[in-house]
């Protein structure tokens, strides 16, 4: 099942209210998305990375998760 | 399962760096794999690769293990490092050449450099 980049934003806009969120992508399949957010401060990126993952609910997850190829890049606010 | 929890322990303990992958370092078989797998080589730094397409076990495993939903993953001394996205930024930015430095693993700065330069 395809994901469009309008879903993947929903989920991070879930995730992350406050966040400043953008995503790209409309091929269905190839995704990049940054996320900055207040919440990141003084993690380093794997805990940043997760917390992402965790927003989108196992779309990332298992061989048949609907989202192979998503770019992601995490920060803090500067 | 538990068997497979053992291995990973075991491959990222006996191994400074491991790489689990797509397919194998000589031939990747997924974009995100073949850039991290590119790195490294490129560098010259010494690898394990472990291909989770040839295991569906370890398929899952390393993603339990590590708490992290996609592969490529990255581990240096038994630490994991990250995904394809993390260790792109940490080449650019000379991170890994830090990490790689203070974990005492060899490879080659001209080259790091070089990514940097036409990177830049």
């Amino acid at each position: 099942m395809a994901i469009t980049a309008q879903e993947i934003e929903t989920l991070l806009r879930e995730g992350f209210p406050e966040g400043q969120i953008t995503v790209q992508g409309d091929d269905g399949q190839h995704f990049a998305a940054e996320v900055i957010d207040a919440s990141f401060v003084g993690r380093n990126r794997v805990q940043q990375q997760r917390a992402v993952y965790a927003a989108l609910k196992g779309k990332m997850d298992g061989s048949e998760g609907e989202l192979h190829a998503l770019a992601l890049t995490t920060k803090a606010p500067s | 399962m538990s068997d497979v929890k053992e291995t990973i322990q075991k491959t990222v303990t006996d191994n400074s760096v491991v790489l689990f992958m797509k397919g194998t370092k000589e031939m990747p078989q997924c974009g995100f794999s073949s850039r991290v797998a590119g790195v490294l080589n490129y560098l010259g730094v010494e690898f394990a690769d472990v291909n989770v397409l040839a295991d569906e076990n370890m398929r899952q495993g390393i993603k339990d293990f590590s708490d992290w939903p996609t592969v490529p993953q990255l581990y240096v001394k038994g630490e994991f490092v990250g995904g394809c996205d993390i260790i792109t930024e940490m080449t650019l930015s000379g991170e890994l050449d830090t990490l790689f430095t203070e974990q005492s693993i060899t490879f080659d700065k001209d080259a790091a450099d070089k990514i940097r330069e036409a990177n830049g």
